[in-house]
């Protein structure tokens, strides 16, 4: 009875949303009948775009928060003849803490250094608070946001202290305003005591935690984290899992990258699962798992249900 | 495992790790083949093939452009020990005082700028002197600093001057000294048929060795006839023996010897041309020795400065950098500033040092100096942040860095003078065409020459340097 319930429940969901993707999908099948005539090498291109495309359509059945802080529309990069993001769609809402999960390789990286501004040949659309947004050319825009790179990007041969006083420079905080932020900060990475030691004395989670209050300085609207926990003991990763869902509760909105599916599973409203480049699945941790119908699946079965068991060594 | 098949276990895998880097490979290749042909290639050059003693670069002007003149400058052309350069001297066809003055100051001013260390003067009335069987006096103008330079040249220009004038000199020097001491007409008239005797036996005996040695032709031939003769000479009495043979004989006795009696043959006024300030104390070696080694000592220095872009590139907080609200230029300039500070610093430390080592009177220009200083700053900055925007880590820059110093450092002069070598015309470009030759130049200038840095020379000096850190500059931000 629950479960012809819950299957009716989807249904009615799903009608309006799949009316959409049949258009949808017809106009884009339309379009790929005209350009494979036309250009028999870009068919095979064109069926897989079309393929994410659907794919992408397919899961994405959620009902997505209207109140969007970052909306990425068809977001293309290439590293040479290698297309690294494809079609990527996804919006990110205010103090919602979005993840972006994948295989290595699956172009994670790529998609978040589009958005740090560290990448500019890209194409496709993105907006910022409804406005367009160019992080690579627009100083302003990259203004609101904080990156915590995957590397420690933290220099060793300056204290904790001095490396968050130069990132706040930088990041265009106040002098008035510095000793307070960077006292802050440290709290909040818990290196209060040790801010006068050099870095490079400091331990794996230690540097993390440091790495990570490098890019709240400035307060922005959204931190993009990517693989924020690697090589983290449980108990430095537990910090950063409760700053950071502080952080949320304090309207922080969170753009998150990992392959760990527990981190996913724990921290974020939201996720959007990447693989070979497009966006294979997005939405809750429940609906993506409703969406495999498997209903007690969890974050890795559905990850691996979308992204294949074949190992990635890209 | 036993240590020694540990140890040769390490050893393999070390080895074929190396192999697999192909950058360090080839580099571990290159780096030493290029350095060996360059230095070979400069050395040769050096010694101008000659087996061992350095060509010294003359200058020779012709003020009497006669028959007799241009064959004298032929001759000095065929000295071993000379690389001679004609200097064209304003109106070649006026004679009068006053156009000599003029070239006279314009010769100076080669040596006041560093151009020539000596220029030997053929005045005016050098023919007819000739012509009338005397001696004709030469003029020689010389940096009073280049002493291994002057005394080669003086001999070889009196082995010239006796090639081409034979025992007109030796008669002419006998007469001069003798009618000094007070000899009157008649002892003089006898003291020159004595010794146009002696000239012809001297001679009469070189031609028979001559033709012992031509009748045994295994042994080398260590004599032989100029085809030119003597027609100054007042009886040709003497068959003076050719430029070979002449550099031969002095390879005997001591040269300082030989210098000080051939420079009583042959009258040369001397006159002296350097900067009123320069320390006497001090070598031209010297000078070249605190230019060369801050030259290039600076160009490892900022290297590895602009090494902390790649640096920051390998332990990702350039991502975070770029991520900043800041422009990239930003970036950059930031980097570029902190290599011109160190390398201003490090420029200071070593002039300090050099002044109170060699008193090369490096403070004596402030103005110049610091021009200079900033201006091959910037240049070796941009060199770095120029490798370091081409090369993809840490390792492969400092290996190019290497390479790359030290043949620019050969090529532009640092190690060697240049002034020294016979440089073929291409590699006399390539020379010119290295940063570092013009940092030499300039560095050189405001030592040696004492130039200040807005005369010609010195603003040609710099031009190229800038023109080189603009190339450089843009070349790494579009790397970037």
């Amino acid at each position: 009875m629950t479960a012809r319930s819950n299957r009716l429940d989807k249904a009615e969901t799903s009608l309006p949303v799949t009316r959409e993707i049949v258009t949808r999908l017809l106009l884009n099948f339309s379009k790929l009948h005209s350009v494979a005539t036309n250009a028999y090498g870009d068919h095979r291109t064109l069926l897989d775009q079309a393929h994410a495309q659907a794919s992408s359509i397919r899961v994405d059945m959620t009902d997505r928060q209207t109140d969007v802080l970052l909306s990425v529309s068809d977001l293309e990069y290439r590293y040479g003849d290698r297309l690294a993001a494809r079609g990527v769609t996804f919006s990110v809402g205010h103090q919602q803490c979005f993840g972006l999960l994948g295989p290595n390789g699956a172009g994670k990286t790529t998609t978040l250094s589009c958005i740090a501004g560290l990448l500019s040949a890209w194409t496709g659309q993105m907006q910022f608070a409804g406005q367009a947004f160019q992080p690579a050319s627009r100083v302003q825009d990259r203004a609101r946001l904080g990156l915590v790179p995957q590397e420690l990007a933290i220099y060793p041969n300056l204290t904790a202290r001095e490396n968050l006083v130069f990132f706040a420079k930088l990041s265009g905080v106040a002098a008035a305003e510095r000793e307070q932020v960077v006292a802050k900060n440290l709290e909040l990475a818990g290196l209060t005591d040790r801010q006068h030691d050099l870095v490079r004395t400091f331990s794996g989670g230690m540097q993390r935690r440091l790495n990570l209050a490098a890019g709240l300085l400035h307060k922005p609207a959204l931190v993009l984290l990517d693989e924020p926990t690697v090589g983290v003991d449980p108990q430095s990763r537990n910090h950063l899992f409760e700053t950071l869902l502080r952080l949320k509760s304090q309207g922080l909105s969170l753009l998150y990258t990992t392959h760990y599916m527990e981190e996913a599973q724990r921290l974020c409203d939201c996720v959007a699962i990447m693989n070979e480049g497009t966006i294979v699945g997005v939405g809750t941790p429940a609906q993506l798992a409703a969406s495999i119908d498997q209903p007690d699946a969890n974050l890795e079965q559905v990850f691996l249900h979308l992204t294949g068991r074949s190992l990635r060594d890209a | 495992m036993k240590p020694l098949a540990a140890a040769w276990a390490l050893a393999q895998k070390d080895l074929r790790s190396f192999v697999r880097d192909r950058t360090a490979l080839v580099l571990s290749i290159l780096v030493p083949v290029a350095l060996v042909t360059v230095f070979g290639w400069i050395m040769a050059f050096a010694f101008g093939g000659s087996g061992g003693m350095p060509k010294v670069s003359l200058h020779v002007a012709d003020l009497d452009h006669t028959a007799a003149s241009q064959r004298f400058a032929q001759r000095l052309k065929q000295q071993d020990m000379l690389r001679v350069r004609t200097v064209t001297t304003g109106d070649e066809s006026a004679d009068s005082s006053a156009e000599s003055t003029t070239d006279a100051n314009d010769l100076e001013q080669l040596i006041r700028d560093g151009d020539a260390h000596h220029v030997l003067i053929i005045p005016s009335g050098f023919g007819a002197q000739v012509d009338a069987g005397t001696t004709p006096q030469l003029r020689m103008l010389r940096d009073p600093g280049r002493e291994m330079e002057d005394r080669v040249t003086q001999i070889a220009v009196m082995q010239a001057a006796m090639s081409e004038l034979g025992g007109t000199v030796w008669v002419d020097a006998m007469d001069r000294l003798l009618a000094d001491q007070g000899m009157d007409t008649q002892g003089l008239q006898q003291i020159r048929e004595w010794m146009t005797n002696i000239g012809q036996t001297i001679s009469d005996f070189a031609v028979a060795q001559q033709a012992a040695q031509e009748d045994s032709p295994e042994e080398p031939a260590t004599t032989a006839t100029t085809d030119n003769g003597n027609a100054a000479a007042p009886d040709n009495a003497t068959e003076e023996p050719g430029d070979n043979d002449s550099s031969d004989q002095l390879a005997g006795p001591d040269p300082q010897a030989m210098l000080d009696m051939m420079s009583r043959l042959v009258p040369m006024e001397t006159t002296d041309v350097a900067p009123p300030n320069r320390n006497q104390q001090i070598t031209y070696q010297q000078a070249q020795s605190v230019a060369g080694m801050s030259v290039m000592m600076l160009l490892f220095a900022l290297t590895s400065c602009g090494n902390v872009l790649l640096l920051e590139r390998e332990e990702g907080t350039l991502r975070r950098l770029f991520a900043q609200p800041i422009s990239r230029d930003a970036v950059l300039l930031g980097k570029f500033l902190f290599v011109l500070v160190v390398g201003v610093g490090q420029l200071a430390i070593l002039f300090t040092y050099g002044e109170w080592m060699f008193r090369v009177g490096l403070f004596r220009d402030p103005m110049t100096l610091v021009v200079l200083s900033i201006t091959w700053v910037c240049t070796g900055g941009a060199f770095g942040m120029f490798l370091a925007s081409v090369s993809r880590s840490t390792k492969q820059a400092e290996s190019l860095a290497t390479l790359l110093i030290l043949m620019m450092a050969a090529l532009g002069g640092c190690w060697f003078p240049l002034q020294m070598m016979n440089l073929p015309p291409l590699l006399d470009t390539l020379c010119k065409s290295t940063p570092t030759f013009w940092a030499m130049t300039g560095f050189q200038g405001m030592l040696w020459n004492q130039l200040p840095w807005h005369t010609g020379k010195m603003l040609a000096a710099l031009g190229w340097q800038w023109a080189w850190t603009i190339a450089l500059t843009l070349a790494a931000v579009s790397e970037y």
